[in-house]
């Protein structure tokens, strides 16, 4: 037998080790993003009216009516405007379950300009959100006050505004990673998304870090480059994600 | 019925069942304001330094006035209503501001702060009217909340409130007439860097300082380096009894329709003669603002809290100079002392609130019959 050999499967051991322990251990060492919330995601045009859209389950199409973003209680209260459920009240006595606004992101690139002289542009928006700053729960409808003038806006985020209407850099996920390691800006693929299975965007969505906030950018299974951006505050408050664990570990 | 006398019917709604009445503090009407829009009327609700029952009960006589009587949410309960009746019909609008130090972190907890630790329903008819109703299907005033320097500890704050640092009005045209803010930044910022009145500029009205340099956590960890050791809140917060520097012939009754003096606030011509709040500071900076960059040039009316010293300064510089007026809001704690246009002085709790619709700036003390 050759002396070697203990040796050569030691150390072939050890590589194997290594490389299975390796993409565990990477991804651990990656900040994990969380889209939570309604009101604390950034996920559309709050001064524009949403189009109602469908959804199709199986075989069913089920259209779902937008509620009204003026009405500040439209996650509090389902609207009348919604489907109702074919049974108002369960075995418990206690209502159905009740869907919460969903929106499928701000579309990419990034708008200058709405379709109406009028409209509020998607960039115009996002730039008033990212104003208002990280604690100002301001994803569903834009606040009263503004928090930030313009200039501070394109002073803290004209880069990655930029980036997000650029075509070139959304075509992929390696012109976004090479975007962000010209500009020093922090890039994760841990993101924990509450509003979509998360196996419809797996492998297609990278978060970015700029100033206060993640910005998340979707690809749509079948479409070319991210085409989808939902932002959320970075930290995200004062809740633990990336400690949290199943009940009883 | 002009919006102005809305609010006012809204408020005596309240007061007169109980005794109590309004008296105008302050107030100018003049284009001089620069708002172009009538569709908002702006509410400021002052320093509450709302702290629990139990910590409460460990400061002896200190807190918030009028707390056992819940007057400020019985006062600001029509007018939640009225916003919501506002918007329905779509001419109106009323947006509300929380100056800042609306809860006292500081004096919450001895060490360590742990807001969550804050009972949900402590002060939780307040916390629905200004910021929290929408999502429990209640009319609530969806108010912008401020960063005081008692809203954290060490940096901590109770996370369920939107704080900002600053805001200031939308506008149409991009160039905000309102700046309001808690009126602490430049004692503090002054203490950190030499440069402080140029920091204040880019961070707080234009560009060109790095991202995410001041985050509400690290404003409120730096801003703990001005309240006092917490051995020391309870004699400091007890003994004030603010004198209101007035001038005129004393704070006139405000019922609906009611005739009102139009300018009623401490005038000067000089900004560096005035000593209340920072004044020199803001209108140095907002007039540098205003050479730099676009957005600022129209800024005329600052909105602070923090001295807890209610006041309306005008400052009109000669010859056509950058007016600039300044309305402290006061505070929900502690006394104040004014005269009343029958020549008595009023002795009484600080129970202020600050409206402002169109030109019209006003400055309100709400009075309640002594017990």
């Amino acid at each position: 037998m050759d002396k070697k050999a203990p040796f050569l499967a030691i150390a072939v051991f050890f590589l194997a080790a290594v490389l299975l322990f390796l993409p565990s251990c990477c991804a651990s060492t990656q900040e994990l993003v969380v889209i939570a919330s309604p009101e604390t995601r950034y996920d559309h045009n709050r001064q524009q009216l949403p189009q109602d859209w469908s959804l199709t389950i199986g075989a069913a199409t089920e259209t779902l009516v937008v509620p009204n973003l003026a009405q500040d209680r439209a996650l509090a209260v389902p609207p009348p405007a919604w489907v109702p459920h074919s049974g108002d009240t369960g075995a418990d006595g206690l209502p159905q379950a009740r869907l919460s606004v969903l929106f499928s992101g701000l579309a990419l690139p990034l708008q200058n300009a709405g379709e109406q002289a009028e409209e509020v542009s998607d960039r115009d928006d996002l730039s008033d959100f990212l104003g208002s700053g990280s604690l100002a729960k301001t994803g569903l409808e834009a606040g009263d006050m503004m928090g930030a003038a313009r200039e501070e806006v394109e002073r803290d985020y004209g880069a990655i505004l930029g980036m997000l209407a650029a075509p070139a850099t959304l075509a992929g996920m390696e012109a976004v990673l090479a975007w962000a390691d010209e500009h020093g800006a922090t890039t994760t693929f841990r993101i924990v998304d509450s509003r979509f299975p998360v196996t419809a965007f797996k492998n297609d969505r990278i978060a970015v870090a700029w100033g206060e906030f993640w910005f998340v950018l979707f690809a749509i299974p079948g479409s070319s480059g991210y085409s989808r951006l939902v932002v959320v505050p970075n930290p995200p408050g004062d809740q633990d994600f990336a400690g949290k664990r199943p009940a009883g570990s | 019925m002009e919006p102005h006398d809305e609010i006012v019917a809204a408020l005596l709604s309240v007061l007169e069942p109980l005794g109590g009445e309004l008296r105008l503090l302050g107030r100018v009407a003049d284009p001089l304001i620069g708002n172009a829009s009538a569709k908002e009327s702006y509410l400021f609700v002052p320093d509450l330094h709302l702290i629990s029952p139990q910590r409460r009960a460990a400061f002896g006589a200190y807190g918030f006035n009028f707390e056992k009587k819940k007057l400020l949410a019985r006062l600001l309960e029509p007018l939640a209503r009225l916003r919501e009746t506002w918007d329905v019909m779509g001419q109106k609008k009323l947006v509300t501001i929380q100056i800042g130090d609306f809860f006292d972190l500081w004096r919450e907890f001895g060490h360590a702060a742990k807001p969550e630790e804050i009972d949900d329903e402590t002060h939780g008819e307040l916390r629905d009217l200004l910021y929290r109703g929408g999502f429990r299907n209640k009319p609530y005033l969806k108010a912008t909340m401020l960063l005081g320097n008692h809203d954290t500890k060490r940096g901590v704050p109770l996370n369920e409130i939107p704080y900002t640092l600053k805001a200031m009005n939308r506008s149409s045209s991009g160039q905000p007439f309102l700046f309001a803010t808690h009126g602490d930044a430049f004692d503090l910022m002054e203490t950190l860097m030499p440069d402080w009145l140029s920091e204040f500029i880019v961070h707080f009205l234009g560009r060109l300082t790095p991202v995410n340099k001041y985050t509400i956590e690290s404003w409120g960890k730096k801003s703990a380096k001005l309240n006092k050791p917490l051995g020391e809140l309870k004699d400091f917060i007890m003994a004030p009894e603010h004198a209101l520097g007035f001038e005129g012939e004393g704070a006139v009754k405000v019922e609906v329709g009611a005739a009102l003096p139009k300018i009623l606030a401490r005038r000067t011509a000089d900004p560096k003669g005035v000593t209340h709040g920072r004044f020199p500071d803001f209108y140095q900076a907002l007039g540098d603002a205003a050479i730099q960059f676009p957005s600022c040039r129209r800024l005329r009316v600052v909105v602070v809290g923090h001295s807890h010293h209610a006041a309306m300064i005008l400052c009109r510089p000669p010859g056509g100079g950058r007016p600039l007026l300044l309305m402290d809001v006061g505070s929900w704690i502690e006394k104040c002392s004014y005269p009343l246009d029958g020549g008595d002085v009023a002795i009484e709790p600080s129970a202020q609130l600050g409206v402002i619709h169109g030109n019209d700036v006003r400055l309100y003390q709400v009075r309640m019959p002594q017990d």
